[in-house]
């Protein structure tokens, strides 16, 4: 993958958060760079096609967001790919052709910000961008819907206004909405969405699988056995 | 009956038909009336020499040959049509009323009194159990009735003895006893079969609904990938207007040649699990020539299912597996010398869901946690073979001192279930292996493994009707026991003998779960014992009535349940005790051993014919087990063919009618003018419809969308109905056309809801005002609240 490395000490000062895309997809990857660039506290480092990739490319430097694409062509699966960047130190936003509620659920148990759809328009897109750079959480219609519509969201634990929510946002209401529906202030509504997004993360993985995955990813090679690297 | 486990069973069952086990167990039942016949038949032969007929002796030679040749001819013809069947059995059992009705009627002619039981009523049971097979619980019960009636009327009217009625009355009774018990036996395994049929039928159905399912499930998934991440994408690309369109072009066409590709699907090579094991064992008699090979079956008294495995997964299996053999081979002994003895299993394990093998030793094991690296890294590598399979999976445990397991897997559909408790078996011991191998079994409906056809469990003393047979056996027996009481002698060892022998049987009708415990047997036996030589002790040589030994027939009857319910040595072994002691009786009285055998011999026909119908029908249960599961894993393979075929064509069918046009248009290298690039995202809006909002991507919905959209307003459809959408689809989708229709501008969302909600749908509208409507489960819109 011809990826580079655009930010220079000038920029560094210049912009606030540093942003990487993964997406298998160069030409439409390098669009959205382009379109994420417009913004003014944000530097895209980088579009690449796989983890490994971005981890080469990153080397001692910190990136404060990633946008990566759900499915990968190499075969990755979005836990391991979301893991990954986590324990990197990155933030993840997760990117779609917007059909697949398991992979999204996958991806929001791993714990994305959030899910945006590729073919939200412009506007809809550097807004979600903005926020999740500042790590805010990112509520798209197509993530609530994943959320609510999973057979399993009782483990949640997540009381009846959380709930409440959430079937509103997955019905396709904004915060406004969602506020004058419940008579809640926009304010809470966001709070109670961000509750709801990591109740939903603290479910996929209790502290014991946690440790399970990271020893098989040791036993993997997927992470570099510490001491010895 | 016994179960043959272990060793290496590779010779599976051919598939055949369907079977019902109605049918398969008609013709084992036939078969049992036809030994039955021969052996009674036989029995009679002296007695018929003594007995001729008076009024007309060729007359009666020929309902002697017809009683008996009849019944084998059933057993022979058993695959005749179930008309013609009845029909023998109708003549049998007319003919048995015709010759006993004569002798009961007729009068008396003076019989011998060492052949004084006339021989028409001396094999009656056999015609009872050939009714049983064919008729009604009803018409069975009715004819058992009848015939034990007429016995006793013949008995009455021919008894040379001084109380004829006694003795009809106990010769009735005696009957009906008998002839209850394989009444009883047949209707049980009857029904036992006719619920087996029923079982298997719904498992069939269900299964096969499932495996559609599941596999219609996973094509989609299969084209979704391919559509979001080509189709989607170059749509994109050419309707953003970010990209040259050259490149859009040549993304055009690549993606063209993908949905091509996908129109003619590789066939895949295979090998059949037979052969697999075959491969097996031959591999583990190169590494390690005491290793034992089996193939393990999903329900325990079944074989395993054949089936196909993708060649390449069983060519990772066995490199896999030579490699976890050779590893045990090297490290298992320890470094200790002497070595210590170790010992190997490989366990393959075949279901409609998967396949597995199990690699065991009880070596020295070792700590994974603590692990020599040289050891870790060909644990690594037999993993990272499996895993490079498409559905495969590996996982290694081993405890120091609790030798080590590795169990490799390839199960396509289930393998991300596999890999999350295969995490979760991290921490458990090897002992507990079992339930791992569980895990690629496939789901069979509880009918079938928790109520196998079993004689064993269809017959205790918690049925009504196996109560009512023991009531009868306590009664006839205290006739039988009373009605000839030798002059003289005290009472106290008959009734020592009643009891014993009667708590010996209350015992052995008690409700087990299994087989029955080894206690249990040897204190039915021992009470046996206990009577006979009661009775022994008690019987002068001579002099006695014809009912004096009442006691063998009992103990009969006893050892008979005792087969029935799985312990047919200790049945027999007791038969033999009786005889033994039988003989003794006649040697210590100074008779010839052979009167002693006399007095037996009849009874080891009814254990005889006992034990054939039990050893038959354990074999009918086991290859009705294997004939189901072949039969289900066939049911799945079919439908999961039709469905992913139905499927993939479907979708490539939508795939290509939405995309194709618009796809073509694109390969051709032009400069895309606005009008195309929004028709282009157009496009991208509808395949996601088609995917994300399934039941909702039908006209009138399609076009409606397509006009809001057309309009600017920004429509997104939403489907979280999963497998189950809404009844009243057609409904809701033209009230979300109607809503849709009223839309000037702005966003509008669509959702289908998770099938357990109050509400089926709901739409939110976004543009000058903000509202949520809902859509009730008659798919019309309520009133908002």
């Amino acid at each position: 993958m011809r990826a580079a490395i655009r930010g220079t000490e000038e920029g560094q000062f210049m912009h606030r958060y540093r942003v990487a895309l993964i997406d298998d997809h160069e030409i439409v990857a390098r669009g959205f760079a382009g379109l994420f660039s417009t913004i003014p506290d944000i530097h895209v480092v980088g579009t690449v096609a796989t983890v490994a990739e971005l981890t080469a490319l990153m080397g001692e430097t910190r990136i404060d967001l990633v946008i990566l694409d759900l499915r990968l062509s190499d075969g990755s699966t979005v836990t391991a790919n979301v893991d990954q960047l986590r324990a990197l130190g990155c933030e993840v936003l997760a990117f779609t052709g917007g059909d697949d509620a398991q992979l999204m659920r996958a991806a929001a148990r791993s714990g994305v910000l959030g899910v945006v759809r590729k073919s939200e328009p412009a506007v809809v897109l550097l807004d979600a961008v903005t926020r999740a750079a500042a790590g805010e959480t990112i509520a798209s219609t197509e993530w609530a819907a994943a959320l609510d519509g999973d057979p399993e969201l009782s483990d949640a634990g997540l009381s009846p206004r959380e709930r409440e929510v959430l079937s509103l946002y997955a019905a396709g209401a904004k915060a406004p909405l969602v506020a004058s529906h419940t008579g809640l202030s926009e304010l809470t509504v966001v709070d109670y969405i961000r509750r709801v997004r990591s109740k939903y993360e603290r479910v996929g993985r209790p502290a014991n699988t946690k440790i399970d995955l990271y020893k098989r990813a040791l036993e993997d090679g997927i992470l570099p056995v510490p001491g010895r690297s | 009956m016994t179960r043959s486990r272990g060793g290496i069973t590779p010779g599976i069952a051919p598939t055949t038909g369907t079977t019902s086990a109605t049918d398969t167990l008609t013709r084992l039942l036939f078969l049992a009336v036809a030994a039955a016949a021969v052996i009674f038949g036989g029995l009679t032969v002296d007695s018929f020499i003594a007995q001729g007929w008076p009024p007309y002796p060729p007359a009666e030679m020929l309902v002697w040959v017809a009683s008996f040749a009849l019944p084998v001819a059933l057993g022979l013809f058993s695959r005749a049509p179930a008309p013609v069947l009845k029909a023998v059995v109708l003549i049998e059992v007319l003919l048995f009323f015709v010759a006993a009705g004569l002798w009961a009627v007729l009068p008396s002619p003076a019989l011998p009194v060492d052949a004084a039981v006339p021989w028409t009523i001396t094999f009656t049971g056999v015609p009872a159990v050939a009714v049983a097979v064919v008729a009604s619980a009803r018409v069975a019960w009715s004819y058992t009735v009848l015939a034990a009636l007429l016995s006793g009327l013949v008995r009455f009217n021919t008894s040379p003895g001084p109380h004829p009625f006694l003795t009809g009355l106990a010769d009735g009774l005696y009957a009906l006893l008998l002839f209850s018990v394989f009444v009883a036996l047949t209707l049980a395994a009857r029904r036992a079969a006719a619920r087996l049929d029923a079982a298997s039928d719904i498992a069939r159905r269900a299964e096969s609904q499932r495996a559609a399912r599941v596999s219609r499930r996973r094509e989609r998934l299969t084209i979704d990938a391919l559509v979001h991440d080509s189709v989607i994408s170059t749509l994109l690309m050419a309707g953003l207007g970010r990209t040259p369109h050259e490149v859009v072009a040549e993304h055009a066409a690549k993606t063209l040649s993908q949905l091509d590709e996908l129109q003619a699907p590789p066939v895949q090579p295979v090998v059949l699990v037979s052969d697999i094991v075959r491969r097996l064992t031959r591999l583990g008699q190169q590494i390690d020539p005491q290793a034992e090979v089996r193939l393990e079956a999903p329900c325990p008294s079944g074989k395993a299912i054949e089936r196909t495995v993708p060649s390449d997964a069983v060519a990772a299996l066995l490199g896999a597996v030579g490699e976890a053999l050779r590893n045990s081979v090297a490290s298992a002994a320890g470094p200790d010398r002497p070595k210590r003895p170790v010992r190997r299993t490989i366990s393959a394990f075949s279901t409609s869901d998967g396949f597995q093998v199990t690699v065991l030793d009880d070596g020295v094991g070792f700590d994974p946690a603590a692990v020599p690296a040289e050891r870790l890294g060909i644990a690594q590598s037999i993993i990272g073979r499996m895993q490079r399979v498409p559905g495969g999976a590996a996982h290694l445990r081993s405890q120091p001192g609790q030798g080590t397991e590795v169990v490799m897997a390839w199960a396509p559909n289930r393998a991300v279930t596999a890999a999350a408790e295969s995490a979760a078996a991290e921490t458990a011991g090897v002992r507990e292996r079992r339930a791992i191998a569980r895990r690629v079994e496939p789901p069979v409906p509880p009918g079938l493994t928790a109520r196998p056809v079993s004689l064993a469990r269809t017959l205790d003393h918690s049925m009504p009707l196996v109560r009512l047979i023991l009531v009868l056996f306590f009664v006839v027996h205290a006739v039988l026991a009373a009605v000839d009481p030798v002059p003289g002698r005290s009472f106290i060892l008959p009734v020592v003998a009643y009891l014993a022998i009667m708590a010996a049987a209350g015992w052995v009708m008690r409700p087990v779960f299994g087989p029955l415990p080894r206690v249990r047997v040897l204190g039915v036996l021992g009470l046996c014992l206990v009577g006979a030589v009661a009775m022994s002790v008690y019987l002068p040589p001579a002099g006695t009535g014809p009912f004096a030994q009442w006691h063998l027939g009992a103990i009969t009857l006893i050892l008979l349940m005792l087969a029935a319910r799985g312990s047919i040595r200790s049945a027999w072994l007791g038969y033999a005790t009786l005889a033994g002691l039988s003989v003794l009786w006649a040697v210590l009285h100074g008779l010839s051993p052979l009167e002693g055998v006399n007095a037996v011999v009849r009874h080891a026909g009814t254990l005889l014919a006992g034990t054939l119908f039990v050893v038959g029908l354990g074999r009918t249960e086991r290859r009705l087990a294997v004939l189901t599961q072949n039969d289900l894993a066939r049911a799945s393979r079919d439908a999961t063919t039709v469905a992913a075929i139905d499927e993939r064509e479907a979708e490539l069918r939508r795939v290509n009618a939405l995309a194709r046009p618009t796809l073509q248009r694109l390969a051709v290298q032009h400069p895309l003018t606005e009008h195309e690039r929004s028709g282009c995202l157009l496009v991208e809006a509808g395949l996601r419809d088609a995917i994300r909002g399934r039941s909702l991507f039908v006209e009138p919905v399609i076009s409606a969308v397509r006009a809001a959209r057309q309009r600017g307003v920004e429509v997104t459809v939403l489907d979280d109905s999963a497998d189950s959408p809404p009844a009243q689809v057609a409904t809701l989708a033209e009230t979300v056309a109607e809503v849709l229709a009223t839309v000037p501008s702005g966003r509008v969302t669509v959702r289908v809801l998770p099938a357990d909600r109050p509400i089926i749908a709901t739409v939110v509208l976004e543009s000058d005002t903000s509202a949520m409507l809902s859509v009730g489960p008659a798919g019309t819109l309520l009133t908002p609240a």
